[in-house]
Parts: C-alpha cells; sequence; structure tokens
C-alpha cells in the first residue's frame, strides 16, 4: 500500500512514517500543504493522511484540491483542535474520516484499516473469498481454516490484489504501492511474490485465485462471498 | 499638521473661515452704500439743477436765457466751494455760469451731443480732483424759435469720500469686533459642548488605571449610545478575560494530578521496579491530560460571552453535521430524521452550535444502530432540541453523573470521553438546560432547552 502523509509537525511526521512503514506502507511524507498538493494530485495512493493546519496552503484546500482532481483514494484528517466546524469542514472538502490529536496508535491504525478496506468495497475487516480469508486488521490469511504463513511483501501484494478483486492490475502498479519511489523496481520480483503466494494459497492448484492477465499484468480472480 | 483637540480643530478653522464670510460681507456692504450715496448724490445734483431751470428765464433781446446773479444755494454763490453750474448754448458756448465756478474751461467732450431733453450722470475727474457731473439738454421757445440749451452742475466726491471713509472705517471696526467675539464665542462653545467628552477621558483614564469597571456617569444623547455600547465590550471583554483566568487556573490545576501520577511512576520504576515503567499508567495519565487540555481549549473559545449574539439556522447545521457525520460512520446504514422548521435558529454562532450538537450526534452514532431522530421547535422564549438515538440508552445513575458533572475536566469519567461535558458546558454558558431520558427508539434522548435571550 501506497500512502502519502503531509503534516508540517516534523516529530509527528517522523512518528507516522515510521509507523505506517513499520505496517509495510511506502510512505511519502511532506512537510507543507503546498508540496501536498502537488504529491496528492499528482500521484496515486491508497490512502492519505493530511492535517488541517499547515503552512502556505492548509490541510482543507489540500483535499478540495485532489478531489478536484478525481482522485478517490480515502484521506484521513487531523485535526489539532479537535473543534467540530474543522471536522465537518474537512469532511465536506472530501475528507472522509478524521482524528484529533493526540491520538492513540491503535486508533488510527483501526480508522486506517477501516478506510483502506472501505475503498476496496468491504464493509469488514475481513476479506472473505471462500476458503480464503484475509484479515486486513490483523493481516494475517486462513486458508482452509488454517493461518499461513506470509511475509510483509507477499501478504501486502495479496491484499492489494484481493482489495482491487476482479479488476487486472498491472506489475508496474503493483511495484508502484509496494515499493518506495526511489527503489529500484524489478518486475521480477513481482512475478516471484505471485509465485510464492500462489503456491502457499493454493497448494493443489486448484482454486487459481491469481489469474494472469495476458500483457496486462495479475487479476485476483475469487469473488468475496 | 495635526491638530489634536476638537475645540482647538474648530477654533482654527472658524478663524479661517469667519475672516473671508466677513470680508464678503464688508465688501458686499461696502458696495450697497457707495451705490446708495451715488443714487443721493444723483437726487441732489438733480435738485440742485431743477432749482436752477426754475429760476432761467428766457430774454428775447439776446435770444438766451437769463439766470440771476445770486441763488438761495449758497454754495453757487461762494468761490470754489465745490458746487459749480453752467448753462451752455447749443454750441457748447458757455452763456451763464455760477459765482462759484472756477474760470477754466470745461473740457470739449462733456459738451458733444446735445439731445432736448437727455441726462447725464457721471463721475468726472475735472479740476484736477474727482468730482460728479449733472447735465440736462433744456428745449426753450424764444422769439418763436425752439433753441436748446445745456445746464450742467458738477460737484466734487470730496464729502461722498468722506462720508464712505467713515462708513467703512466703523464697518471694519464692528466687523473685525464680530469676528473675535464669533471666535470667542465658538471657542467657548465649543469647550462647553465638548465638556462630556473631557469627562469620559477622565472616566477612560481611571478605568485604564484599573479604579473602574465600567464607564460611569451621565453622557448626552448624542454619545451615551456609543458609552452603553462600550460599557457592553468592556463587560463582554471582562467576562471572557475572566473565563480565561479560570481556564488558566483549572487547567493548570487539573494537569498537575497526571503529572504527579507520572512522576510517581517514573520515581518508583527507577528504584523497586528495575527501570520498568508501567506504560498504561503513563499512557492513561497522557490521555488524562490530552482530554483536560481539549475540554479547556473548547470552553475557552466559547463564544457565547459576547455581547452581540449570532444566530445559526439549526437545521442547516445539524444537516451538515448528519452528513459528515454518515460519512465518518458510513458502515453503519444510519437514517436521520429531522422535525426542524426552516426558519428555527440557534441563539448562537455556528461553531458553538456544531459543537455543542456535534458532540450529542457523535455520541448518537458511535452507540446507536441505524436511527437517529432530532426535532426541535421554539417555545416561550426558548429553544427546545429533542436527540433521540437507539443506541444502549444511559443507565440512570450515568444520568445524573453526567449531568452534575462539574465545569473541572479532571472529574469527568475515564473512558467516556469528553464530549457530553463539552456539552454541558456549552450548555451552561447559554444558561441552558439539558435533560436525559429514555427514547422511543430505545436508546437515550437528549432533550435540550436554550433560552433565546441568554446575554449575560
Amino acid at each position: 500500500m501506497k500512502m502519502l502523509v503531509v503534516e508540517d509537525e516534523a516529530a509527528i511526521r517522523k512518528q507516522l512514517s515510521d509507523y505506517f512503514s513499520s505496517l509495510s506502507f511506502v510512505v511519502e511524507a511532506v512537510a507543507d500543504g503546498e508540496e501536498g498538493s502537488y504529491y496528492a494530485t499528482e500521484y496515486d495512493y491508497d490512502f492519505a493522511v493530511i492535517d488541517i493546519g499547515l503552512p502556505k496552503v492548509d490541510g482543507i484546500e489540500v483535499i478540495k484540491r485532489l478531489r478536484a482532481k478525481g482522485k478517490k483514494y480515502p484521506v484521513l484528517v487531523l485535526t489539532a483542535r479537535g473543534h467540530w466546524q474543522d471536522k465537518v469542514k474537512g469532511l465536506e472538502a472530501g475528507a472522509d474520516d478524521y482524528l484529533v490529536k493526540p491520538f492513540h496508535t491503535e486508533e488510527l491504525r483501526a480508522r486506517t484499516n477501516a478506510l483502506i478496506r472501505r475503498s476496496g468495497g468491504s464493509a469488514t475487516p475481513q476479506l472473505n473469498f471462500g476458503s480464503i480469508v484475509i484479515d486486513t486488521f490483523s493481516k494475517q490469511v486462513k486458508v482452509d481454516g488454517n493461518f499461513i504463513e506470509l511475509t510483509s511483501f507477499e501478504y501486502n501484494t495479496l491484499e492489494y490484489l484481493a482489495l482491487h478483486a476482479g479488476q487486472p492490475i498491472s506489475k508496474s502498479e503493483l511495484t508502484e504501492h509496494l515499493y518506495h519511489q526511489d527503489y529500484e523496481r524489478d518486475s521480477n520480483v513481482i512475478e516471484v511474490f505471485v509465485g510464492r503466494l500462489r503456491k502457499k494459497l493454493d497448494p493443489a492448484n486448484e482454486l487459481k485465485p491469481i489469474a494472469t492477465v495476458r500483457g496486462q499484468g495479475y487479476r485476483f480472480s475469487l469473488q468475496p462471498s | 499638521m495635526q491638530i489634536k483637540s476638537l475645540a482647538a480643530r474648530l477654533t482654527v478653522f472658524s478663524a479661517l473661515v469667519l475672516p473671508v464670510i466677513l470680508s464678503f460681507s464688508a465688501f458686499s456692504l461696502d458696495r450697497a452704500f457707495r451705490h446708495s450715496l451715488m443714487n443721493n448724490e444723483q437726487q441732489s445734483l438733480r435738485a440742485q439743477l431743477y432749482s436752477l431751470l426754475a429760476s432761467a428765464e428766457p430774454d428775447q433781446q439776446t435770444d438766451s436765457l437769463y439766470l440771476p446773479e445770486v441763488f438761495a444755494e449758497p454754495r453757487f454763490n461762494r468761490p470754489q466751494s465745490g458746487l459749480y453750474a453752467w448753462v451752455l448754448d447749443a454750441h457748447g458756448k458757455p452763456i451763464w455760469s455760477s459765482s462759484s465756478a472756477p474760470v477754466s474751461a470745461l473740457p470739449r467732450d462733456i459738451l458733444q451731443n446735445v439731445h432736448a431733453g437727455s441726462e447725464f450722470f457721471s463721475p468726472l475727474s475735472i479740476f484736477s480732483k474727482q468730482h460728479f457731473i449733472f447735465r440736462l439738454d433744456t428745449l426753450w421757445e424764444i422769439d418763436n424759435r425752439d433753441t436748446v440749451f445745456r445746464f450742467v452742475v458738477i460737484h466734487h466726491q470730496e464729502e461722498m469720500q468722506e462720508e464712505l471713509n467713515s462708513y467703512r472705517d466703523a464697518l471694519w471696526l464692528w466687523l473685525g469686533g464680530i469676528t473675535l467675539l464669533l471666535i470667542a464665542a465658538q471657542f467657548v462653545i465649543t469647550h462647553f459642548g465638548l465638556k462630556p467628552l473631557n469627562a469620559l477621558a477622565r472616566e477612560l483614564k481611571r478605568f485604564q488605571q484599573g479604579n473602574k469597571n465600567i464607564i460611569e456617569g451621565v453622557y448626552p444623547a448624542e454619545i451615551a449610545p456609543v458609552i452603553n455600547n462600550l460599557n457592553d465590550v468592556l463587560a463582554s471583554e471582562q467576562g471572557q478575560r475572566q473565563r480565561y483566568k479560570n481556564t488558566l487556573a483549572d487547567l493548570a490545576h487539573s494537569l498537575k494530578t497526571p503529572l504527579a501520577i507520572i512522576r510517581a511512576e517514573l520515581a518508583n520504576c527507577d528504584e523497586e521496579r528495575e527501570n520498568r515503567i508501567n506504560k498504561a499508567t503513563i499512557d492513561e495519565q497522557i490521555s488524562r491530560m490530552a482530554d483536560i487540555v481539549q475540554h479547556q481549549l473548547q470552553r475557552a473559545s466559547l463564544s457565547s460571552t459576547s455581547s452581540v449574539r449570532d444566530k445559526t439556522p439549526l437545521k442547516e447545521t445539524l444537516s451538515r453535521l448528519a452528513a459528515a457525520l454518515k460519512k465518518v460512520y458510513r458502515d453503519k446504514i444510519f437514517e436521520v430524521a429531522f422535525e426542524i422548521e426552516d426558519k428555527i435558529a440557534f441563539p448562537g454562532d455556528e461553531s458553538d452550535a456544531m459543537e455543542l450538537f456535534g458532540n450529542l450526534m457523535e455520541n448518537a452514532f458511535k452507540y446507536g444502530s441505524s436511527k437517529l431522530h432530532i426535532s426541535a421547535e421554539q417555545s416561550d422564549g426558548q429553544l427546545q432540541v429533542t436527540i433521540a438515538d437507539d443506541g444502549p440508552g444511559i443507565a440512570d445513575n450515568m444520568k445524573q453523573n453526567i449531568l452534575s458533572r462539574g465545569a473541572r475536566a479532571d472529574t469527568s469519567v475515564q473512558g467516556q470521553g469528553i464530549g457530553l461535558s463539552i456539552v454541558v458546558d456549552i450548555l451552561s454558558s447559554y444558561r441552558g438546560e439539558l435533560d436525559i431520558a429514555d427514547s422511543a427508539l430505545g436508546g437515550a434522548e437528549f432533550r435540550l432547552r436554550i433560552p433565546y435571550a441568554s446575554a449575560p
């Protein structure tokens, strides 16, 4: 998952970056509204955390701009004052949820998960595909009722595909959402992850949950039940 | 240059403007007087000329006119008296002159264009002095022939000039006196007229020095409204200041407890527990401090003591809140029903309204399952709002707890959030009331009553 953090306080920006990185997010963090607007409108993310009180351009304006550009990814606003007027303005501008500073990381994580899940069209933290169940909160996967061991990159690849079930996802899109921009991209790595995932999810090669779409990439072919 | 005093300003401006006005008056008065003097002169010369005419007699022997040597008017008889008379024939040749007339001849130009019956009056410079000339051409029948004779009276201007000069002297003296009097009067009037402002300045000074809380005294009708408004602003300002003071005191006081707990925790850790800090305790205290700070921040920003009360359309505000909350709680399919007329307003500003109803509505979204019903009505000068949800409701002992919760944030129950204590705070600042009942939907029902005229 690739996300954007726009927060002017260096300490909080670093905490957010570190925290989301530890959850295997690809985090891009910027310090002001102007830069934030640029990133938010020019790139595609799976999620954004935007502080309301930002220098140069305020957070509400950043959200308005990214929504005006047609960006649909979920946005969580952070507000220091916690005033309802700020919350309502943020939500009216196009944010999906708010969090009042200071916050517990558990709460941040729960909201983040809920937002990402909802943007994938799922109402519960569990993505249920018959014998394959993905718990986006605990980041664990069950196959036929048994937990399977996945590395975080494998899990992220699976979650991204499963959240976009039915849609073909290109290797470059996967790379972009799983790695940092400045990371050296190697589509072979994706092939390796997908290969490993297929083995772990479907050892008998019966379900074929991840289909290869010729020339386009991969598609999670199971339908949520 | 800037003149600071109002009285000085008025005096300086009248000192500049008054002389201009008075100069114009002097000029016009002078002109009018001069005009009237000229008229008089013309009248008097005409009378003199007619007296000459009356005493003239045709002389058949000389085909000319006969005039007596001596006249009733003594100035015609005394040489160089300043009043002279001539009678000329049609060719401009003098046939008679008064005894007073100088021997030097009349200038030719005054003798031209003889027309019987024509009258002429004009200033004239003659005999090296300013004079007036009045002449009349007359037709006489002598020997059955019409003969024209010109009667000329010349009078010097000295007398008129003297009269004019003495009039001017008097005029300038009076007008100058009036100018000075007016400026002095103006100064006195403004000084007394602006006296209440001086009193106000002294009162403000006393206020500034901290001896007074309001501006006292009886002021004229023109500035009384300003003073009243000023007093309102001052009162509201004092209220605000008092609240900041209380908030600050509350804040400092309520932060002490969690800080003390954290310090004790740290002190204990070092010595007895071999550096193991009880994270849960510290986290709990940090949350408590965050709640306290937010609560006090909220209270400090309450705008209800402002003397100018806003009105916020209630339905619009609640609809915006509902739309925002539906977005946040979109996993729950919530049905929000309003029973509010469009004209109903919340008697305060939007931020207070949002804070008040935002907290209550969020509770309903958080604890309720699918229904929220909000109704409002205006009656007996107060706004009544009922917010009913279908959540688990509030236990009776908790209801009392919420309602009696003090203004101090550190008395709020842990884990309860600070939403309801903010609601209670805002309501009390609006002199409103809150009741908690069981709703027909199965959950809690919050009943708010806010008086419309609750300005302190």
